[in-house]
Order: C-alpha cells, then structure tokens, then sequence
C-alpha cells in the first residue's frame, strides 16, 4: 500500500521561525522529512531601492535605518560609509571611535537576540527574558550615549550626528565588566552543554565550505564552515586596522557551530568596545562640509536648508561599500549622476542568499528542523525585502 | 596588493589577457574595485574563468543588480559583484544589454544568481536565457509593472464611480509633487 502522506505540502507562515519576521515556506514533504522547500519572499518588500532614488543621502540614510529590525545600526553605517566614499568626505577620529562602539554594540544585541531566538526555536524559551533584559539595558545605555538620539540615525555622512555625553566611557566600561559578562555565562550555562539543546542543533543544517560560498554566504554563517573571512579584518573600514580583535572559526558548519561563533563573537565585540572607549579620541564629531554648525545664527538656517532640503549635491560615480554587519555582509551600491539623489541604491541584504540557499540546507532533514536551521542563520525578513 | 599582481590594473589587464578583444569592452578602477566591461555574449566565458582561474578565484557571488538608463541603446547595465576571499580582492562585472534581447543567466557558473537574476526580472524586465526557475520573487504574481525602472508610472487608481455604479481605473498624476520654498524636489539636479 502507498501511504497516503508520501508526498504532501506545508505551508510554514506566516514566521517560520522565531523572530526573523514575515515569510512563507511551501515545504513539499516526504512523510516527516522535507523533501524541498521554497521560501517566498516579499511579504515586507517597501521598495526601499526605489524610494532611495528620490531621496537626498539623509533621507536614504533613514530609509536604510528600517532594513534591519535587529540591527539597524549596521544598514545606515553602510549607507553612510557608500556616501561618504562617494562625496570624499573625511570622518574625524572620534566619530570613526564612536561608530565602531555603536556597530559592536548593535552587534552584540542582534547575536543576543538571534541567540535568543534559536534558543526558542530548538525548545526552550528561558534565554528569551535574558536577552530581552540585557537588550532594553543596551537601548537605555544608548539613550544616554547619543543624547535622546536614535542609535541607528546617529550615524551621518561625514561623521555622527552629535558629540557623544561625556560619561560615555564609564558607562560602557561599567556594561563590559559588571553587567554584560553575567548575562553571558548565564546564558552559557543554559545553552552550551544542555543535552536538549546539543540534540537539537550538533549536526543540524550542516553546511560545507565550497557549498557556503558558493550560495553567497557571509558573517558567522560562513565562518562556521571555516572561511576565514571577516571585511573588518580583510578590507578594514573605520579603525578596525588598529584595533586588537580576532575572528573566530568553525568547521562544522552547524547550527551548533553559528551558536557558538556568535557567543564568541559577541567577546570579541566587547573587546573592540573596551579598548575603543578607553582611546577615545577628542576633536571634531563631523566632518566641517557636512555640518551645518551651530551658531544659531542666518548662516545655521541656511546651512540647514542647503543640506537637509535641497540635499548635497555628489559627484557622479559608483561606489560599493561593504561592512561586516550582524548577519552578514551589507553592502551599499549607489549610482550618482552628479545630482544630490542618488540616480540608483542597491542594498545588498545578507539574508537574500541565505534564504535562497534554505532549500539545500534543509533537504532530508526533518520537518522540525527547519525552524531550528532557520533560527540558527539569523536572518531577518525585512533586509532580506527590502 | 598582493604577491601576484603589483596593483588592481594590473590584474584588470591579466584578465584581459585571456579574452578576444572585443570580449572585454574595458577595464577600469571605480572605488577600488576593478570594473570589468564585458559584451553580453561573453558573460558566462568571462564568470567562469574569474571563477576557476587559479589567480583569479573568485568562488563567491556577492551581489548582483541592474541600474537602468533610459537614454541609452543598452539601456540596462547589469552589475555583478564577485568576490574572492582568498585572493583578497573583489571584482564588478558590468554587462550592458537591451530590453528586447536576452541575456545568458549565469546560474551554471553561480546557482545562487538565481534570486537576483528574478529580482532584476521582476523590477526591471531584464530578459534572461536559460534560467531554471523564472518567476517573481518580491512583487505580487499579478504585478506587471516594473517598479525600479526609470520610466515607471505608478499604477493606475481603482475609484468608485457613483453613476455608473462600479470601480473605474483612473490614471494618477505622475510622480509625487513636492514643492519646498518653491524648490521642485523631484527635480535631479535640485
């Protein structure tokens, strides 16, 4: 007799897995085993791209602030770093210092969360409190950093928006060494030799190197097949170059593996912050051509008309500005003409290939599985749509 | 740069090397990436190379889009972004073509220009040969505008028309109007 559920169809949505946000997989099924999975995508599509293409670099940069809910520090960095090479602007040594905090602090939120989140996927929900604890300490550590500012628009062409609160050093040095460590090794304790959780993830979604790269995959989920490729250490923006951090390998390739990278990324992360704070350099926060200064005076408002209405005008050119973002490589493509819009805006999101490459990733596992692998790729649907 | 090649001309002219003239239109140096000018029938032949070529290597396919010129015979550029993590170096492969004439895909060299290679489709109308799954990726399957080209107008309404008792397509102004201090902020050089 054939049994009835040989081949049938599931429909995974609308979030097939823990906070990466809208998305359907239509997973054709061989009994409890997957047989082929195709992810559809462009349920978050904001044709951010095209809405780029009509705005000024300042408002491109608020665009790119929405891309990535988990990480949105990362997007707009991009964008600034794109404009930036593209107008020639020269960003003064203490937002360069500056930025490098706020990208490693938006770098340990989003691992804690996609820690958090592939803890929930693989059964247990006991990370979840911890992360979201350690993540609104984050957020109200940032309130006072940048002043009331966003993190994620601090970030300008030419530097940051603003000067950062004088007791920003204390502040982060009191984070790295009281707080943030504890929530670690908690964490630790709960995930890293639970049995229920090794079950769930040693072996799990493995990858192979050739086969990662070949799919484009960047960040943790490619350094956990043993690439050694990081873009803040092999083509160094900001000061990464002058800064002590190492990159962490993985062979196995697992969602285990990119468990483990992301944990020990986050330390690396916490290092970079502790020796940037502890050098932070004094000086000028933005370049003097993209401020608008701040004597209050006729020459302000004008100031501020040309650069925030009419936009700046940039030369025309191409420019292709990658950074080592929380999931992935981002990178930013912009086209100019010579106007202050940009003529084109490409975002390179790190989940489009990733989620390209889900169906090879799980063909033949179980149907359980997938969420798991999922969660363990931290990907996020809204950079993967744009 | 590197032990093998002194600067990125200089490995923009290795690859040359190894093609027909009329193959590689140019090669350039744009933001310190090499820019590689390719004729659309010689995409897939150059992909691979820069793919196994010892020296060259590039085994990933970071990025693929399309930027579109409406003034131009070729009116589309495609841009791909191919990266090699062991030789440290990245590479734009630009390929200009047409509206009308189909372009290899280049998933036999890269499987995962797939995604892209639909999204270019979808957004721009960019035709491609020989590609394993064409269908739309980000846009709703009844979609038929091409949303990132230049000359796209946005959709017509649908409003309800009392009289004849039924919805009535309505074309809708073009663009959004946006007049600041009597500055047209739609205007490209504005």
């Amino acid at each position: 007799m054939i049994p009835w559920q040989s081949v049938s169809f599931a429909n995974i949505a609308p979030e097939p897995s823990a906070g990466i946000g809208m998305c359907r997989l239509v997973a054709q099924l061989d009994g409890e085993k997957v047989r082929r999975i195709d992810p559809h995508i462009g349920f978050s599509h904001r044709g951010v791209e095209k809405l780029a293409e009509g705005g000024t670099l300042l408002q491109g940069l608020v665009l790119a602030d929405k891309l990535n809910r988990s990480a949105p520090f990362s997007c707009t960095h991009a964008f600034a770093l794109a404009a930036e090479r593209l107008t020639g602007a020269k960003v003064p040594e203490r937002a360069v210092a500056v930025r490098m905090i706020l990208a490693e602090t938006g770098r340990i939120l989003s691992h804690l969360r996609a820690t958090a989140n592939l803890a929930a996927d693989a059964g247990t929900d006991v990370v979840e409190p911890l992360a979201r604890q350690a993540s609104e300490r984050i957020g109200a550590m940032l309130d006072v950093i940048c002043r009331g500012c966003p993190a994620a628009v601090f970030v300008r062409a030419g530097g940051i928006a603003n000067d950062v609160a004088p007791q920003t050093p204390e502040i982060l040095f009191r984070w790295l060494t009281r707080e943030l460590p504890s929530v670690l090794s908690e964490i630790e304790d709960l995930l890293t030799e639970n049995a229920v959780f090794k079950s769930r993830t040693v072996g799990v979604g493995a990858i192979d190197a050739a086969d990662a790269l070949a799919a484009g995959f960047s960040g943790v989920n490619l350094r956990a097949c043993g690439v050694d490729w990081d873009v803040r250490k092999k083509e160094p923006y900001e000061a990464y170059a002058a800064v002590p951090f190492e990159i962490p390998l993985k062979t196995q390739g697992d969602c285990y593996a990119r468990y483990l990278l992301r944990l020990f990324e986050i330390y690396q992360s916490m290092a970079i912050i502790r020796h940037v704070s502890e050098h932070l350099p004094a000086g000028e926060v933005i370049d003097p051509d993209f401020d608008v200064g701040a004597d209050g005076g006729l020459t302000e408002l004008s100031r501020r008309f040309e650069l925030y209405g009419n936009g700046m005008k940039t030369p025309a050119g191409e420019v292709y500005a990658a950074t080592e973002s929380p999931s992935g490589e981002f990178g930013v493509f912009l086209v100019s003409d010579g106007g202050a819009r940009p003529y084109r805006c490409r975002f390179r999101s790190a989940g489009f290939p990733v989620m390209q490459a889900l169906n090879r990733m799980t063909e033949g596992c179980d149907l359980a599985d997938v969420r798991v692998i999922l969660g363990s790729l931290a990907v996020q649907t809204t950079e993967v749509d744009r | 740069m590197d032990a093998l090649f002194k600067s990125q001309e200089e490995f923009g002219r290795y690859v040359r090397l190894h093609f027909a003239r009329q193959d590689i239109a140019d090669v350039g140096v744009v933001s310190g990436m090499t820019a590689l000018r390719v004729m659309r029938a010689a995409v897939l032949r150059v992909m691979r190379f820069l793919r196994d070529d010892p020296a060259c290597r590039f085994t990933q396919l970071t990025d693929a889009c399309c930027v579109h010129y409406p003034d131009r015979q070729d009116c589309f550029e495609l841009n791909y972004f191919l990266l090699s993590p062991l030789m440290k170096r990245r590479l734009r492969l630009v390929c200009a073509t047409q509206e009308d004439v189909a372009v290899a895909s280049v998933c036999p060299v890269f499987p995962n220009a797939a995604w892209y290679e639909r999204e270019m489709w979808e957004m721009f109308g960019v035709a491609f040969e020989n590609h394993p799954d064409m269908r739309r990726l980000l846009l709703p399957d009844d979609m038929t505008a091409r949303p990132l080209r230049k000359d796209a107008r946005p959709a017509d309404r649908l409003v309800y028309d009392e009289s004849k008792g039924r919805f009535v397509r309505q074309k809708r102004e073009s663009g959004r109007q946006a007049v600041l201090f009597g500055v047209d902020l739609n205007r490209r050089d504005a």
